[in-house]
């Protein structure tokens, strides 16, 4: 069976290591991009079934990302990996029809992977 | 056990070959005495033969001899000569068959015998010129001497007795081969039933090795199994300790990484404020600025680090114009609201800083709180103009 496709993207390499590894160790297929345009090429030539984000990226905004990725793929489940941002709880009601899921960078792994496993479509 | 076996099964097989050997070697004895046995069985008969023979011929001679006598017939004559030549060449051959060493008692009275012969012979020779002579007085004379020697029951009674001797050691030797066939039975059907027996044991032997050996191995293939699944159980247990294990790393390499980024990311926010942001202690000792007061100072972390606040701020009092007398009261009152915990907002005060650097500025102080208990303070300075 085919493992799902998950896209990653922040602009620090440590982060995207480790949580590319990580994932990977969990039976996902991952690309890990460094910024918008690479993740939006990426979407474009294949639809990811779940995206990781961070807020902050190198070469554009990552609300304006997301918003397209939802554009091309908009049953693709995406996930809010940041550190600048309010209350969880206030973020996932403000940003509720953007975003999926908003988890704090200081999130423990464990806890990434299940709401990953949460959101991603039963196989 | 391998050797305990192999020493025993050792030990059986070579009691098993002693057996077989002395049969063997029991059966040749028997063989042996069997035929030697037969050539003197043989032997004797032919003595007998010989005995009998002699008999018969001393018979005959004295019968055609009373014949002779009677009639002068030539033809009595002629079977007298006979029976004697076949008496006197059977007891010949019976001397020579009669060993003088191995039967000495025999061949004495065989001798003795012979010469009892050769005397009735003689006296038959006297007999037989008598009537040829035809002297009559001489014949009646001789048949007289005849007739009252005891020579011819001296001879049978010899002949009987070497015979009955015969026979009876014909009678010994077969009891005697009898018992010895007897004894060769029993010795080897014993022997057979020794090695049977042997056998069986040796069987019994190899069964019961055999059968140790099988729960030897039944033994060993269960503890190799036990053994198995012990290394399969730590080997999971191993797995799954050696897979939290790296969670935990991993995890841990994480949280760094976020609280680095976080870090990161706050110090930034506090560095591109371009106002003076000044971290005090409880006691109003500086731990911490941002680079906007050492661009504005001159002076270097280290020189201001655990330094008073007062290096770097002087409230003026209200207006701007600065209240020069008093100062230290002034600085006081930044001192007070901080142990007070409240916030002074947007005071007249003087930045300072190297070699009588000021520039007016409006200063805020906001104590800095930690689960309700104040901990320190940050001081604000916006620059309004330079002196």
């Amino acid at each position: 069976m085919k493992p799902q496709y998950l896209l990653l993207i922040d602009d620090e390499a440590p982060i995207r290591d480790l949580l590319s590894h990580f994932l990977k160790t969990n039976g996902y297929r991952v690309h890990a991009a460094s910024g918008v345009h690479e993740a939006l090429r990426e979407v474009r030539k294949e639809a990811p079934d779940l995206v990781i984000s961070d807020l902050q990226l190198d070469d554009g905004d990552g609300f304006e990302m997301i918003k397209e990725i939802k554009t091309l793929c908009p049953t693709t489940p995406v996930i809010l990996l940041t550190g600048v941002l309010f209350d969880g709880e206030v973020v996932d009601k403000t940003l509720k029809d953007l975003i999926d899921r908003y988890l704090e960078k200081t999130t423990p792994l464990t806890k990434i992977a299940e709401t990953v496993k949460e959101l991603l479509p039963a196989t | 056990m391998k050797d305990a076996t192999l020493k025993r099964l050792a030990y059986v097989f070579l009691f098993i070959s002693a057996v077989l050997i002395a049969i063997a070697l029991l059966a040749v004895r028997n063989i042996r005495l069997t035929a030697e046995a037969s050539d003197w069985v043989n032997h004797t008969h032919s003595l007998i033969d010989r005995i009998d023979n002699t008999r018969s011929g001393l018979l005959r001679s004295e019968a055609c001899l009373r014949a002779y006598a009677a009639t002068g017939e030539s033809g009595d004559l002629l079977t007298l000569n006979r029976a004697l030549g076949a008496m006197r060449s059977e007891l010949e051959l019976a001397l020579l068959m009669a060993d003088e060493h191995s039967e000495p008692e025999l061949h004495a009275r065989l001798q003795e015998i012979d010469s009892l012969s050769e005397s009735h012979t003689e006296v038959a020779r006297k007999i037989v010129t008598a009537r040829q002579a035809k002297t009559l007085p001489t014949l009646r004379h001789e048949l007289d001497s005849f007739a009252r020697s005891d020579t011819l029951g001296q001879i049978e009674q010899g002949l009987a007795y070497v015979k009955s001797e015969l026979l009876t050691r014909l009678t010994e030797r077969d009891t005697q081969l009898y018992l010895q066939v007897q004894s060769t039975r029993w010795s080897i059907w014993s022997g057979v039933v020794l090695d049977l027996l042997l056998l069986g044991a040796a069987g019994w032997l190899i069964r019961d090795d055999l059968a140790n050996r099988r729960r030897a191995a039944t033994a060993l293939e269960e503890a190799n199994a036990q053994l198995e699944v012990k290394v399969q159980e730590r080997t999971a247990e191993l797995q799954a300790a050696n897979q939290q294990l790296s969670l935990d790393n991993l995890e841990r390499q994480w949280a760094n990484q976020a609280l680095e980024h976080q870090l990161h990311y706050n110090h930034r926010i506090v560095e591109c404020i371009s106002d003076l942001v000044i971290v005090l202690t409880k006691a109003g000792h500086i731990t911490r600025v941002n680079t906007a007061v050492l661009r504005f100072s001159g002076w270097d972390a280290a020189e201001l680090v655990k330094e008073p606040f007062d290096k770097l701020v002087r409230l003026t009092g209200t207006g701007e114009t600065p209240s020069a007398p008093s100062p230290d009261a002034l600085n006081k009152r930044i001192a007070d609201a901080m142990k007070d915990g409240r916030d002074l907002v947007d005071q007249a005060g003087l930045a300072l800083g190297s070699e009588g650097r000021e520039a007016h500025a409006r200063v805020s102080l906001y104590p800095l709180r930690d689960q309700n208990k104040i901990i320190g303070g940050i001081l604000t300075l916006r620059l309004t103009a330079h002196s």
